[in-house]
């Protein structure tokens, strides 16, 4: 039977998924056109007489679409299954692709909820549903080690990675900011600021285009904020502003790049502008204005931010230092304020935290599990309790590190306390209350000093078992329950786990 | 004095390894159970927050029945099993330990606990004191605040569309580091910006974070910023302390409201994490108990976070703007308070874990101010103790009786919050819980934000 590749694919896709159907729009298929060039569509507008196609959510993230009508082996694409079909020794006729033209395809996203699920907006590529479906209602499975964005899509993973942290906000103080509210809250308060302010304030309207004025600080205020003036000078901020604006529906990845190419001609635009003999107050005019139409697109429309902040940062760079060559040394500031990213502080933060992480599995842990340290307080009694406390509060406790055969024997040889001696282990040379009567409690139980030696698996219940001197701790000991290891506590460190700080526990 | 609990008989059935071991039954006592008695099965391994919470528990009832050689003996093993330098479980049971041992030196029933807060004394809690740059990027670290300032930014600036005139009273725990993108967006209105009047109330070291400067010096920082954006901005303090329902700054706002009513203004009320500070209902139950040291003052404390709300109301703002932690911090029972406060404040420890590396110093910062919190909840008692977070359920009842309805916010507010969010560590994340939001942090109930109108 003869087989059409093209519907060989079309196929496919029906047969996989059951749920496929192929209808179209339009009135009639169009004529092949002689030399047909791919013309874009407006994106979400597609050619009315385009075949629609409608895959389902399995079959359309299915990594392998083309299958070999002879085996069933699937291949990512096409041209991988034209190799292998070669393989099959299939007869010249079969061979041959179809001579038939092929009609458009469009595709709309399965979600029901989506408004590229209606056929008048689908989408041209389906390359371009596949991912738009990804990131729209697709789990976001790709996450950037530097500031942890999320993405659905593995090449908007990679596009970002490549200039993520290369973006940067830059204060007059030196520090670098990767986020704008970041920026915007350090800027407010920095003293930078203040003294800018200060030199503006103190020069006149007219100022010297040289001077180190960021133009983004109004020279005394020339009443109310400008509207948009379209002066020439704008001219190439408003080409970038232009071309931010359109790009409102074709997903995220793209505008980067984007803007990133328009800036560097801003950039120049702009440089001209200021170093010509404009004034400063234009200069500051034509920044402004550039800003502000920027933040109406800017606030016009959240989803935005991405690729705002990208081509507004690549502006303010420009903005702020027309005349100084944009340096991206580290930051002045003596503290590596983590989201501050000053390039090598940024990742050597980042690379310690994560360090710091895993370095936390076998944080630096007493000798003993809490059950031994609580049988530990009952057998010893006040004294050394105290006198341990006193010191462990004083150093990283390092008590229990000394064998417990020592502080065993010690607890016998102090057995018999007097008042100034545990005084003395209070380090307080006062007498203290309960010295009596912890004298009487350890001097009422010296059975419980036997060669115990106790193990650390043993809850030492024989003890429990025959009384202890301080009642409560016993219940304690039996209720924390019995032989834990505090390595293996330690292991359990929750710092990485999701379940949140406990396992049981809502 | 000193009383010695009894010991309760050791679960024989737990240890049936080692049934050969004697059994003097002679010294076995009659038991007096515990609350929240745990069975062994119920804990998990020894390094747990479980584990460390029973013991906290233990130690906190012992303290509370003067029973001093078992809250010692607690506090001893607490001291070994969680140092100040050791994972995040183990520093803030550290916390809750000085806590506990200043509760105990506090209440003054043994020299020892005095002896020990002592010892402590240079190991104290020291707040540091924030330069306005260091806050800045403390607040930035997390979206700890920057959900509240998200939302709150978001709701206002939507509220005051055709206002020119705005004035802001800003209730913020984090000294106006809100403003700044709040002034940000206002100077980018297509209309152009408003005036903008901001009022803060207090002083900048009454609760951490501190500040190292004045409200008067931050507020000449902001003008000067607004002012390179083009708006004008008028800052005022006005002295006002929370402990009497910032009674003197709601007398100024009438006295405003009177003046201004009808001139068009809008009146935008953020609280931020602020308005738990003002007394309410469990501190007059203390009052009453001890009634022959407290005289009631005309106005009695149980009633200030009620009248500051019913106050608010009737100067008719247009929006009040409510953020704040979502836990429970007012029981009188300092056990309950101390597993509130614990299944909490692990959270702030957790999340500052992912970004702050060990040593670092702004780590000891924050959570020295966490600490402070902590003493705060559980040594202090009466007027003193000035954390009493309620649970937005609370809150939000108290606003409905004060006459105000809730607003949702738009679906652009939510998602520039769910932006700022993806800004951060995985593990963040949103909730909508009818009209409010709610920042979660593993699924934890973390912040909420709620906005209202009067009704």
């Amino acid at each position: 039977m003869p087989v059409d590749l093209d519907n060989s694919s079309a196929m496919t896709v029906s047969t996989a998924s059951g749920e496929a159907s192929v209808s179209s729009t339009g009135n009639q298929p169009a004529p092949p056109k002689p030399a047909p060039k791919k013309k874009r569509n407006l994106p979400g507008m597609p050619d009315p007489d385009a075949e629609v196609i409608a895959l389902s959510p399995k079959t359309l993230m299915a990594t392998n679409r083309f299958v070999c009508e002879i085996c069933n082996k699937g291949f990512q694409r096409d041209q991988n299954l034209q190799l292998h079909r070669r393989g099959h020794n299939l007869p010249w006729k079969l061979r041959q692709r179809s001579s038939k033209e092929v009609r458009k395809r469009v595709y709309v996203c399965p979600e029901p909820s989506c408004v590229h699920h209606d056929p008048s907006r689908a989408l041209g590529d389906l390359t371009g549903i596949k991912k738009h479906f990804c990131r729209k209602h697709g789990e976001k499975k790709w996450k950037c080690d530097k500031c942890s964005k999320k993405y659905a899509v593995q090449s908007d993973w990679k596009a970002h990675s490549k200039i993520c942290g290369t973006r940067e906000y830059k204060c007059d103080c030196g520090t670098l900011f990767s986020r704008r509210d970041s920026f915007i809250t350090h800027r407010a308060f920095c003293d930078a600021l203040a003294e800018e302010s200060a030199k503006t304030q103190t020069q006149t309207a007219v100022a010297n285009p040289n001077s180190d004025e960021d133009p983004k600080i109004e020279s005394p205020p020339p009443p109310p904020p400008p509207p948009p003036p379209p002066a020439p000078a704008v001219a190439p901020s408003t080409a970038v502003i232009s071309a931010v604006l359109p790009i409102q529906s074709p997903e995220l990845p793209e505008n980067p790049t984007q803007i990133l190419e328009e800036a560097p001609p801003a950039a120049t635009g702009l440089n001209a502008s200021c170093s010509s003999s404009t004034s400063s107050s234009s200069n500051g005019t034509t920044s402004s204005s550039a800003f502000a139409s920027l933040f109406v697109s800017s606030t016009a429309s959240a989803s935005l931010q991405q690729p705002q902040a990208t081509g507004f940062s690549g502006l303010s760079r420009v903005m702020t230092r027309p005349d100084r060559p944009t340096e991206l040394t580290p930051s002045s500031s003596t503290e590596p304020i983590s989201l501050c990213l000053s390039t090598n502080h940024g990742s050597s933060i980042f690379g310690t935290a994560g360090q710091e992480r895993r370095q936390y599995a076998p944080p630096p842990q007493p000798a003993m599990s809490a059950t031994a340290l609580l049988q530990k307080a009952a057998q010893m009694g006040a004294a050394a309790t105290n006198a341990s406390l006193l010191r462990g509060f004083g150093i990283v406790s390092s008590t229990s590190s000394s064998g417990q055969q020592e502080n065993l024997q010690w607890n016998r040889q102090q057995m018999e306390p007097e008042s100034t001696s545990v005084a003395a282990g209070l380090g307080l040379g006062l007498p203290c209350d309960e010295g009596s009567g912890l004298k009487e409690l350890m001097m009422g139980t010296p059975s419980l000093f036997g060669p115990k030696q106790t193990t650390l698996d043993l809850l030492g219940l024989g003890m429990a078992a025959s009384g202890s001197p301080s009642g409560g701790l016993s219940a304690l000991i039996t209720s924390i329950g019995g032989g834990l290891d505090v390595a293996a506590a330690a292991a359990t460190y929750r710092g990485g786990e999701f379940a949140g700080k406990d396992m049981g526990r809502s | 004095m000193m009383q010695f609990t009894e010991t309760p008989p050791p679960p024989l059935h737990q240890i049936t390894s080692f049934s050969n071991l004697p059994m003097n039954n002679n010294q076995i006592h009659r038991t007096r159970p515990w609350p929240g008695f745990p069975t062994s099965k119920a804990l998990g391994s020894f390094g747990d927050a479980n584990c460390m919470e029973q013991l906290l528990v233990h130690c906190a009832n012992a303290i509370e029945s003067n029973d001093a050689t078992l809250a010692q003996q607690i506090l001893w093993v607490l001291n070994n099993i969680a140092p100040p330098d050791g994972d995040s479980n183990q520093r803030l049971t550290c916390g809750f330990l000085r806590a506990l041992i200043a509760r105990a030196a506090n209440s003054g029933t043994c020299k020892m606990f005095t002896a020990m807060a002592n010892a402590h004394a240079n190991l104290a809690i020291n707040t540091h004191k924030f330069s306005v740059i260091e806050l800045a990027s403390f607040v930035d670290l997390t979206p700890w605040h920057r959900f509240g300032f998200a939302a709150a930014n978001a709701a206002i600036l939507e509220v005051v569309e055709g206002y020119s005139v705005i004035h802001i009273v800003d209730l913020s725990l984090t000294h106006c580091m809100q403003i700044p993108t709040l002034i940000d967006a206002l100077a980018n209105r297509p209309e152009g910006p408003p005036l903008v009047k901001l009022t803060v109330a207090g002083a900048t070291e009454d609760v951490p974070p501190m500040l190292d400067l004045s409200y008067e010096e931050l507020g000449s920082k902001l003008v000067n910023f607004a002012r390179s954006r083009n708006v004008m901005l008028e800052f005022r303090v006005i002295p006002s302390t929370s402990s009497d329902g910032f009674s003197s700054l709601i007398d100024q706002l009438r006295v405003q409201h009177l003046v201004y009513a009808e001139s068009g203004e809008a009146l935008i009320v953020n609280c931020h994490m602020m308005l738990h500070y003002i007394p309410e209902e469990t501190l007059s139950a203390i009052h009453s108990t001890n009634s022959s040291s407290y005289s009631v003052e005309s106005s009695s404390p149980s009633y200030h976070r009620t009248m500051f709300l019913k106050a608010l109301r009737t100067l008719n703002p247009t929006i009040v703007i409510l953020v704040d932690e979502d836990a429970d911090f007012t029981s009188n029972n300092l056990v309950c308070r101390l597993r509130s406060a614990f299944n909490y404040l692990w959270i702030p420890y957790d999340t500052m874990d992912t970004f702050l590396p060990r040593g670092s110093k702004q780590r000891q910062w924050y959570e020295a101010d966490i600490c402070w919190k902590v003493e705060n909840v559980i040594a202090h008692e009466g007027p003193q103790r000035v954390e009493r977070l309620e649970p937005k359920g609370r809150w939000v009842q108290r606003m409905r009786n004060a006459n105000f309805r809730s607003i949702m916010f738009s679906e652009d507010t939510v998602s520039e919050v769910k932006h700022m969010l993806d800004e951060h560590a995985a593990g963040w994340g949103l909730k909508k819980e009818e009209e409010d939001l709610v920042l979660t942090w593993k699924g934890h109930n973390v912040v909420f934000a709620t906005a209202w109108v009067p009704a």
